[in-house]
């Protein structure tokens, strides 16, 4: 049984009520990550007064969790003006960063400033020579860590984020261990993406066979994702393959509004735009992008091999393949892994998950 | 219950109405709490200005209700929102 919050959220996921945004504050960054997703333009990035008029605008829109993220957002001097009026607009705020620059006065500012209802890190690896090379800072790992100690001294929920990688992916175990010692939940993306300009060098560091047949099947890695078995995904009639487009949105440095942070189609610019409500409700870019999130959900998965495995992403497939509903490469690698794990997990237990209430949980939900 | 007394929401709060319905996020608690249509109306209400008596009459004016009902329920519904830390 569905509680109320459970309820509000899929009638606004029905409905297309946007409850999310991810505000991208600046691509400048500290770090140098090889497989670093975005494109910076050279364009002038949105000011301080700009920033809040966009905070202006997604408030008056009721959108309630606000990303705050980069590039690095902490390298903006106005991080915590912007911080503070994000807060008094009433948004929940998430930020987004690598952590580097969290020492303990920074934690303290964070929690007395933007009192995040949680900070999400990444993370590159659990030994420094992993982590740093990774992105090209020495010394960037013992930061982080201590970074996450100086957040959770103040109490403030921490949640690691970790593109698994050719280079840092027998360090999994050893990251989690380094996450429950801090306090800190982590999560593990076995997909890496390509370049928000479609460059796909990046996707040369996904992790290898081996490995992912290790990661969804064998109990030390289950347990590192507190996952039991690999879910299946439930989509019911008419409903999509995730939100973009429609529980949440992404916004660049520019103003440039996208229906989410992989899916780079431009719906509108933010500094254009009075209000957002026309715009989303007409914007062609999101019609097209909700109803193709429709099909992707109810003929493309339907009709593909293990496509009750596949964690879509519209976003990566556009890029990728120039198609939003093609499946693509490393979808296609993971299901193929996932389904065989939980196949025999349902063979041995003579369960599915379905019987135990446990589906997939989808992007945006 | 002093009907006199004026609640201000907490800073730590944030929060949106969808559809009559109020969605409260405390980040210090990691909680998130959504309300009934009466609970929202009173939560709405809840402006460093308005005393409790002003929002039962609100509340009687908005709802058919009985006095004693929504009396009833005003005093749970604020000693919850007090106990989590909603309301001051």
């Amino acid at each position: 049984m569905a509680n109320a919050l459970e309820k509000l959220t899929i009638k606004n996921w029905n409905n297309a009520v946007p409850m999310s945004a991810l505000f991208e504050l600046t691509f400048v960054c500290n770090h140098a990550c090889s497989f670093c997703y975005n494109c910076p333009t050279g364009q002038k990035e949105m000011n301080t007064a700009e920033v809040f008029d966009a905070l202006r605008k997604l408030a008056e829109f009721n959108v309630l969790y606000l990303t705050l993220t980069g590039g690095e957002p902490l390298v903006r001097r106005d991080f915590f003006e912007i911080a503070a009026e994000a807060r008094r607009l009433g948004f929940a705020l998430r930020i987004y960063t690598n952590g580097y620059l969290i020492d303990e006065a920074m934690a303290k500012k964070i929690k007395a400033i933007a009192n995040p209802l949680e900070m999400e890190i990444s993370i590159h690896g659990a030994k420094p020579e992993t982590h740093d090379r990774l992105t090209c800072v020495p010394g960037s790992l013992k930061k982080l860590l201590a970074g996450v100690g100086y957040l959770r001294a103040e109490g403030i929920k921490v949640n690691l984020k970790c593109p698994v990688t050719k280079d840092n992916q027998w360090e999994v175990l050893d990251m989690e261990r380094l996450a429950t010692e801090l306090g800190a939940r982590i999560q593990f993306d076995t997909v890496i993406t390509p370049r928000d300009d479609g460059d796909k060098d990046p996707v040369s560091l996904m992790s290898s066979d081996d490995f992912l047949e290790k990661f969804w099947a064998e109990d030390a890695y289950k347990t590192a994702r507190k996952e039991p078995v690999p879910l299946p995904r439930v989509d019911a009639p008419g409903e999509a393959v995730c939100g973009t487009g429609r529980s949440g949105m992404a916004i660049d440095p520019y103003g440039n509004i996208y229906p989410c942070v992989q899916l780079r189609r431009k719906a509108g610019n933010i500094r254009e735009l009075a209000t957002l409500r026309d715009m989303w409700r007409t914007s062609p870019v999101l019609i097209q992008v909700r109803r193709e999130a429709v099909e992707v959900a109810q003929q493309t998965l339907k009709q593909a091999k293990n496509g009750d495995q596949c964690g879509f992403c519209m976003g990566v497939a556009d890029l990728q393949l120039g198609d939003p509903k093609a499946i693509y490469p490393q979808i296609a690698k993971n299901a193929e892994f996932r389904a065989r794990a939980y196949n025999a997990w349902k063979e041995q237990s003579g369960s599915s998950a379905e019987e135990t209430g446990g589906v997939l949980t989808k992007c945006g939900m | 219950m002093d009907l006199s007394i004026v609640l201000t929401k907490s800073p730590d709060a944030a929060y949106r109405t969808y559809d009559g319905q109020a969605t409260i996020v405390l980040p210090s608690r990691a909680q998130v709490s959504v309300l009934n249509e009466v609970g929202s109306a009173v939560w709405e209400r809840i402006d460093g200005r308005r005393s409790l008596q002003e929002i039962l009459d609100g509340i009687m004016e908005e709802f058919e209700i009985t006095r004693d009902r929504a009396l009833t329920d005003l005093e749970a519904f604020v000693a919850d929102l007090r106990a989590q830390g909603m309301v001051s």
